[in-house]
């Protein structure tokens, strides 16, 4: 089930929600949608899962509009987390299976295997209400995957996670992944952004801003950072000509480049016959720079 | 693949029927019904073991015969011969009363400590018979002739309705207790029912589980869904009733409520029937839909109480209606109001019950709710979809207010 989307446009009155975003992502893709509050994200998981439709442009799968059976295809983990209070983790589990049509025997036996493999503390009959809320995000995920969906639509999947569930999260969607599902996901937090995806769009006011693959998006801003661990001295560094900026990372430091011929200049600097070098790495900026760098850009516009 | 607005409904009916609360609001009624009988059997079965009062005659023997042969007096009856000894025995209470005749007079005497009483007006009445049959034989009047001359006059009441088939009279007392009686049912099972549509819709609006659920499906799927599950708990309801109503005539049939509960129904014609649980379901199916459409506005369960109250107010004019008919049955109002929806529903039944209707004019009234119902669940729909994923700040009647002057 591939997905594109083309051209598509969203307004509400005056203000352009959506504007003339388009994409395409393939089977076993994760896309990171990236961007500050209002820059369209939720929108546009919304015109995906034909909430709301678009004042213009399509969305299609493997070639076609929405159907009920796509639809039953989808996996969708709202922002806002949401289960029945009240009923018990079968009852919402058989309730959401049979909305994405499966039989009550699979859900019965399927959430059993997936209640033991997220290590779930807590029984099938228990009601919602009372599991601890590591647990409730756990059963939230399951609730999410059991179907296992052929398109997986998060909306800030990571946010309110502890450090278990996070990794949890990340190893089922990749999962998902290896087995051929697309997904797409947004976040505020870029680490996750960088570790996931393959495909990267950014939206700003509505606008596209960056699309693409994550890596040659940032191969596109150049390889301008360097991590280095060595005893010379950051004064000595600033001196190198196009050396701009330091700053402490981990065990070394990051240094910050005019351009990518300056990382030449710093490597002859620093590799001298006295001097040991345990690490040298010449990067594109981080996803987190970048995304700084571009919401910066626009503010200045403004 | 299963249709997504019957997977809905099921989940909805299958949660609600197993849920403790639901049951205790659907027999809480019948358990009332059942206990103000059960004092009822209590009472009457309590009364009937009582001992009968024994009342002691002075000095009557023929009169004691007599009274002894018409039982209509409930009492045991003894002869005595003097009022001294009646005196005693009624102060040892072997006795609860005495009688003497002073003259033309009677006089009854009776303990004013006893617990069994002595029914003065049955008394009275068989005193005054014996009397007339002994005056009579003292001026040689037959047995028949005295029978001719205390005759009572037949009268016979008829009444003729719309088809000009004549009922009996009394009929129309019947008629106006069913008539309220289903008003009240009415507007129970209605304001019940618009509260559970609207907890369902305004829990999974503010838990945010809706969005999960329109993912899965599509608004028309929820929407239709949720009505028609709510919509079957209240036939549940309804058909419970008539159950154990219909079992508890047949079973206590002896008891006095019940048989004028079986009198009233005897008197049901199909056609009534028909038209009452027609209007009652498509008003059920209005209602339920306008509490589903507020609910849609409504952003978290707190305010689900104060959001339906209005439609609770709209089943109330309904219900206080249906009382008014009884009194004043063709007042202009009511006349109207028989055929606006969301009030016809208990109106057109109980003026029917009096035949203060024709069928035809029922069918208009039926009608009527029909379009209703399309066009309610059309346009909530359109209002539902819109606003089900909103969360507004503003007030429930002011996104109304918005909503009409955006369709305009």
């Amino acid at each position: 089930m591939a997905i594109e989307i083309q051209h598509l446009t969203k307004q509400f009155g005056t203000k352009t929600a959506v504007d003339n975003l388009s994409l395409t992502l393939n089977d076993g893709q994760i896309l990171g949608l990236i961007g500050q509050n209002g820059a369209g994200k939720t929108t546009t998981f919304r015109m995906l899962l034909d909430f709301i439709k678009p004042d213009n442009g399509k969305i299609l799968f493997d070639g076609q509009s929405i159907t009920p059976a796509i639809r039953q295809k989808i996996g969708f983990l709202p922002e806002e987390r949401g289960l029945y209070q009240k009923w018990t983790v079968e009852q919402q589990m058989q309730y959401f299976g049979e909305l994405h049509g499966m039989k009550k025997a699979t859900v019965k036996s399927e959430l059993k295997r997936w209640l033991e493999r997220l290590e779930v503390v807590g029984k099938p009959t228990d009601k919602v209400q009372t599991l601890s809320k590591g647990n409730a995000q756990k059963v939230q995920l399951i609730a999410t995957l059991i179907f296992e969906p052929q398109l997986l639509i998060l909306d800030e999947p990571f946010t309110g996670l502890d450090p278990v569930n996070t990794s949890l999260m990340m190893r089922e969607i990749k999962l998902l992944r290896d087995a051929g599902a697309r997904i797409i996901f947004s976040a505020h937090n870029m680490a996750s952004v960088e570790e996931l995806s393959d495909h990267l769009l950014m939206l700003k006011q509505g606008k596209t801003v960056l699309a693409g693959e994550t890596n040659a998006i940032r191969e596109s801003f150049g390889r301008t950072r360097v991590y280095l661990e060595s005893d010379v001295s950051d004064a000595d560094l600033l001196q190198i000509d196009g050396v701009e900026a330091i700053s402490q990372a981990n065990l070394g430091r990051v240094l910050k480049l005019r351009d990518e011929a300056a990382g030449h200049a710093v490597f002859e600097r620093v590799t001298t016959v006295n001097n040991y070098v345990p690490a040298f790495m010449q990067t594109p900026p981080s996803l987190d720079e970048i995304f700084r760098t571009e919401v910066a850009a626009t503010e200045v516009e403004l | 693949m299963k249709r997504p607005w019957l997977i809905v409904a099921k989940q909805t009916y299958r949660i609600r029927i197993k849920s403790l609360s639901y049951w205790m609001l659907v027999l809480s009624p019948l358990l009332l019904a059942a206990f103000s009988i059960g004092i009822g059997i209590f009472f009457s079965s309590a009364s009937s073991s009582q001992d009968k009062a024994t009342l002691a005659i002075v000095q009557q023997p023929q009169l004691t015969q007599t009274l002894k042969q018409s039982k209509a007096l409930d009492v045991k009856l003894t002869d005595v011969t003097t009022v001294a000894t009646a005196k005693k025995q009624l102060k040892q209470a072997d006795i609860d009363g005495y009688l003497v005749k002073n003259n033309t007079d009677y006089q009854l005497v009776t303990s004013a400590t006893g617990s069994s009483t002595i029914n003065q007006a049955t008394l009275t009445t068989v005193l005054t018979q014996f009397k007339m049959a002994a005056t009579a034989q003292s001026l040689n009047i037959s047995a028949d002739k005295l029978q001719a001359l205390t005759a009572p006059v037949n009268l016979k009441v008829q009444q003729m309705n719309h088809e000009n088939k004549t009922t009996k009279g009394g009929n129309s007392q019947a008629n106006s207790t069913l008539s309220i009686s289903i008003g009240v049912l009415f507007f129970i099972i209605l304001l019940f029912y618009v509260q559970i549509i609207a907890q369902e819709i305004a829990n999974e609006k503010s838990s945010r589980i809706m969005e999960i659920l329109l993912a899965a499906t599509s608004a028309a799927s929820q929407f239709y869904g949720k009505i028609a599950g709510v919509f079957a708990l209240a036939l549940t309801q309804m058909l419970l009733y008539v159950v154990v109503g219909g079992a508890a005539i047949n079973i206590f049939s002896d008891n006095r409520i019940l048989k004028s509960a079986k009198a009233i129904f005897s008197n049901i014609s199909w056609q009534f029937a028909a038209v009452t649980i027609v209007m009652l379901l498509l008003a059920i199916v209005m209602y339920l839909t306008l509490a589903a459409i507020i609910a849609s506005l409504v952003n978290d369960q707190s305010q689900v109480q104060q959001a339906v109250q209005p439609v609770s107010y709209l089943t109330m004019i309904g219900y206080v209606l249906s009382f008014i008919v009884t009194s004043a049955p063709h007042n202009m109002i009511i006349n109207i109001a028989s055929y606006i929806p969301f009030i016809s529903q208990t109106l057109i039944p109980s003026r029917l019950a009096l035949n203060f209707v024709s069928y035809p004019q029922a069918f208009i009234a039926i009608i009527l709710q029909v379009i209703v119902v399309i066009l309610i669940l059309m346009f909530g729909l359109k209002i539902y979809q819109r606003n089900v994923l909103e969360y507004s700040d503003e007030s429930i009647y002011k996104q109304l207010r918005q909503l009409m002057h955006r369709k305009s």
